[in-house]
């Protein structure tokens, strides 16, 4: 799962909410309240892509229902603006500056499974994500994932999803994009996102087969270690999901990191929170993280490229 | 020929894990009556066989998921014995993520988590897990109360018992994506969705669909409003239902793909 910053309070929020509606809702209310799909003018259309070989979903919109695609979670406010911008910086030369594990900042989405996995692959493949994120059009961008290629425009959500404009930097939109190309793909909705598995988000981004490796007190310590090792070496993007419940500090329970860096003594790892908007300073959200914590409160480990 | 590996009624889950780590793919290790506390991981088919559901207890004690199964190909079965207390994101009680084929026979799972994830009691995203003559009941997740299957995952359901589970969505069963899910000769009772899809949900996503078959089950009646099972409007899965009892008003037939 993924927790964002007020994650816990919300679901909380929309389980309350539920308990208290529905039973005096009718069905199709319910239905319509729901994680509701393309609608009204909407379409998406599939067609062959010779370039790539690759299916290509485009939403067929006029630019005003866009935002009709994409249904938020209960409670999350509806409503869409266009953010101005590139998917990445470029240098004095016009070429792209890679991404970096940086530009990720959550917002109110839990979809930390997601979003660790983007700083995942920032900082280990920064030139995949440039070849999957590109501009198509002066109005879209096209999205690689896995084998799908979904086309989005940068008219994201008003209620704060991943920051087009981490720490106030123009020029940075290719995690909200990756955002919402997600959650075109799940069906249609940011709800579905707030459930998932970073194993599914590393393939999506790389192309390249994710593994999950399960930890528990009793596993070999330095068996994982050495794996863990031998995976940074080989530049292997790696997510680090906590467990339930209340953790020491400063793992959050039900969360998401990207791994940064592994020794035989400690991870570092990034939390996919960020800057929240630029109110924080990045290397707040970077930690180590010893041997033995990870032991005791670390559910597993996702490896893309093992 | 397996080679099976009787285990003492002292042992300690760390001891068990030792014990796994070092058996040799195919052995079977029983396990007799008593609970032991801890979670496992488990890398390589085997078989872990209990003393009966009642006797034989793995209790996650909310520390992680009771069973996760690395196990990237072979058979892993899981015979005669109960799987509780589990909390995970993918699956509390039993997490397969790896292509493992996974057969739980004889088995109750039972009050396992995954409340802000999928899969209460079991998850799988890539592989293949059987249920037979097994009862699901009293699990809790944010999506499939007791069972999630995701894109490269296959769920067969057969002479078992889904009741009293609770998600968001899919109070008993999710599938999403490209996953498969067949039900048959099974009861599905008062299991309870706070949004949508008491006894299922689903949906596919751009480029594949999940299919469901469910097959000589009979799927009880819910106690609130609500659909019973809620499909995509669009991105829908192919549900076929045969030979079925389905509770009156239960499947309002625009919702059914």
């Amino acid at each position: 799962m993924s927790s964002s910053p007020n994650a816990s309070m919300r679901n909380t929020m929309v389980g309350l909410r539920a308990l208290n509606t529905s039973p005096q809702v009718a069905p199709s209310k319910v239905a319509k309240k729901g994680p509701a799909g393309p609608a009204g003018k909407v379409d998406l259309v599939v067609r062959g892509d010779d370039d790539h070989r690759r299916p290509v979903f485009e939403q067929v919109a006029e630019e005003d229902d866009e935002r009709a695609t994409l249904a938020p979670p209960p409670g999350h406010a509806e409503g869409s603006r266009r953010v101005p911008g590139e998917a990445f910086r470029r240098d004095a030369k016009g070429r792209p500056v890679p991404p970096c594990y940086g530009d990720v900042d959550q917002g109110n989405l839990a979809d930390a499974w997601l979003l660790a996995s983007c700083a995942a692959v920032a900082h280990s493949l920064p030139a995949a994500l440039v070849r999957r994120v590109r501009r198509r059009s002066p109005h879209d961008f096209a999205i690689d994932l896995g084998d799908d290629t979904v086309i989005v425009t940068s008219e994201l959500s008003l209620e704060g999803y991943a920051d087009p404009t981490p720490s106030g930097q123009a020029d940075t939109l290719w995690v909200a994009l990756v955002e919402k190309a997600f959650a075109i793909r799940e069906g249609g909705s940011y709800a579905h996102l707030e459930t998932g598995n970073a194993a599914r988000a590393l393939e999506a981004l790389t192309g390249q087969r994710a593994r999950r490796v399960s930890v528990t007190e009793h596993i070999d310590a330095a068996r994982l270690m050495k794996r863990l090792v031998e995976a940074k070496a080989k530049s292997l993007p790696m997510v680090l999901k906590t467990r339930s419940g209340s953790l020491s500090e400063p793992l959050v329970g039900d969360h998401n990191y990207a791994v940064l860096d592994v020794s035989a003594e400690a991870l570092r790892i990034y939390n996919p929170w960020g800057t929240a908007g630029g109110t924080r300073p990045l290397e707040q959200m970077v930690h180590s993280i010893p041997v033995a914590q990870v032991l005791r409160e670390v559910e597993a480990l996702y490896l893309c490229g093992a | 020929m397996a080679i099976e590996a009787p285990v003492t009624s002292s042992l300690q889950v760390a001891q068990l894990q030792q014990q796994l780590d070092a058996a040799r793919p195919g052995a079977v290790i029983h396990l007799p009556a008593g609970t032991m506390r801890g979670c496992l991981v488990i890398d390589k088919p085997l078989t872990l066989r209990g003393a009966g559901a009642e006797h034989t207890v793995l209790d996650g004690w909310g520390r992680g998921p009771v069973l996760c199964i690395e196990a990237s190909e072979g058979d892993v079965r899981i015979e005669e014995l109960t799987i509780s207390g589990g909390r995970g994101s993918m699956g509390g009680g039993v997490s397969v993520d790896n292509g493992a084929r996974v057969h739980l026979s004889g088995c109750m799972l039972h009050k396992n988590a995954a409340r802000t994830g999928r899969g209460g009691a079991v998850a799988v995203d890539r592989g293949f897990v059987r249920l037979h003559e097994c009862t699901v009941v009293d699990n809790r997740a944010q999506l499939g109360g007791a069972i999630f299957v995701g894109g490269d995952g296959k769920v067969e359901l057969s002479a078992s018992i889904l009741a009293d589970n609770v998600a968001v969505r899919g109070g008993a069963l999710a599938a999403v994506d490209d996953a498969e899910l067949e039900v048959w000769t099974s009861r599905l009772e008062r299991n309870y969705a706070e949004v949508e899809g008491h006894h299922l949900y689903t949906y596919g996503s751009l480029s594949h669909a999940p299919r469901i078959a469910v097959t000589n089950t009979m799927l009880g009646a819910v106690d609130n409003a609500g659909l019973a099972i809620a499909n995509h409007r669009t991105m829908k899965a192919s549900i076929v239902l045969e030979d079925s009892s389905v509770a009156r008003d239960l499947l309002p037939t625009h919702l059914v793909g």
